[in-house]
């Protein structure tokens, strides 16, 4: 808009209207707060304040840490009544080494039960269970004395919470006391045991390869043993 | 404002002497009621000292005052909602309560006509008229500080001096 455009006649008569101005008071009251210092510590605070809150929010947006989670459940874990066969820690510890092949008394997986061979195929996870089956009733027997010991005792003695309870588990595959030669086997599979035992027999070794056989026949009754060893 | 930003509180005093009067008047007119436009007024100046720390000289102080002043009404529209919006925009809207005595008193009819049009315009006519006649901004100046485009606020402002016109023109 220029200069031509404006309307004189408009701009002096709203002139006319008048020229109002704030009461003195508050004049008074603008240039008093014009006066007062700055809030410094506002905006660090702000600051701060938007800093703890994002930390807090992404914290709890964090999935929780494993250890942190075994932490919180180890009391309810404690606190878990136990079966009333469960064998006192000494108990089941002697009948699992009485058990286990050497290699096997070693701590295994948590994943695995103490003293059984991992299945390698669907035929020899149907020969464990029948296994287990079979020995429940004879593994039971072996823990009914040991069940009348308090459990107290286990926390006499300072074993951890969770290895009692580990060494309280039922073991699927419980058997009679092995012979030293069994003992002594490494072997960790069937595959592995066989080859340990053609390895004897080109050893000159004929008397614990034999052992050895019998007592794979035994833990692997349905297991296909090739010819070249049944020789 | 930059004296002031450092410190000199004389500074502040000397700008607040030169705006009070059209800055008071541009609020009172566009609200219309004294006690509103006094605490819009004095809101205005408190967002004034408030972000002096972030003054940055990008145009003149008047258009940065005005542009405050601006965003201030407009969310004081906002809360009212359009109603009040609509209501001055209304055809027949009662004459400013604040300027009626001294008009009837000295006879001047013309002045009452131009108050009652200047009342009736809507919005952003007669907040691009009073930024023209009370803060002496250009139409770039207008457009700067309410957000328009030049084209805008130059049609407003035409559209303003118009209907003013037209109302004195009336006796």
């Amino acid at each position: 808009m220029t200069e031509a455009d404006r309307d004189e006649k408009v701009t002096q008569a709203y002139r006319a209207l008048g020229g109002e101005a704030p009461p003195r008071a508050l004049d008074e009251a603008i240039l008093a707060a014009s006066r007062r210092p700055r809030a410094r510590w506002r905006v660090p605070l702000s600051i701060a304040a938007v800093l703890v809150l994002a930390v807090g929010v992404t914290l709890r947006m964090l999935p929780p840490q494993p250890g942190a989670e075994s932490v919180a459940l180890a009391p309810q874990v404690m606190e878990t009544p136990r079966p009333a066969a469960v064998p006192a820690p000494a108990a089941a510890d002697n009948v699992r080494r009485a058990d286990m092949p050497t290699s096997a008394a070693a701590p295994a997986p948590r994943s695995a039960p103490a003293g059984t061979l991992p299945p390698t195929s669907g035929a020899a996870q149907r020969e464990t269970a029948d296994r287990a089956a079979k020995n429940e009733s004879a593994r039971r027997e072996a823990f009914a004395g040991a069940a009348a010991v308090p459990q107290e005792r286990a926390a006499a003695v300072g074993v951890e919470p969770q290895a009692r309870m580990r060494d309280a588990a039922p073991a699927p595959s419980a058997r009679p006391a092995l012979s030293a030669a069994k003992l002594a086997e490494p072997a960790r599979t069937p595959e592995a045991w066989l080859e340990r035992i053609a390895e004897m027999r080109k050893q000159g070794r004929e008397r614990e390869a034999q052992e050895s056989l019998a007592e794979f026949k035994k833990r692997y009754p349905d297991y296909k043993i090739p010819e070249a060893l049944t020789r | 404002m930059l004296a002031y930003r450092q410190g000199d509180a004389a500074a502040f005093e000397s700008l607040y002497g030169r705006h009070k009067g059209p800055l008071f008047r541009f609020v009172l007119r566009a609200v219309k009621e004294r006690a509103l436009a006094e605490e819009l007024y004095q809101e205005i100046w408190i967002r004034v000292i408030e972000a002096r720390a972030r003054y940055m000289v990008q145009a003149k102080f008047t258009t940065w005052l005005y542009t405050i002043a601006h965003h201030r009404l407009a969310d004081h529209w906002r809360k009212r909602g359009l109603k009040l919006v609509d209501a001055v925009e209304a055809d027949d809207p009662p004459a400013p309560r604040a300027f009626e005595p001294e008009a009837r008193a000295e006879g001047r009819q013309d002045l009452q006509r131009l108050a009652a049009a200047l009342a009736a315009l809507p919005a952003a006519q007669r907040e691009a008229f009073l930024l023209h006649e009370e803060a002496g901004m250009s139409v770039g100046e207008i457009a700067a500080a309410t957000g328009a485009t030049a084209e805008a606020a130059k049609s407003r402002l035409r559209y303003a001096h118009a209907k003013l016109r037209e109302a004195l023109d009336d006796d």
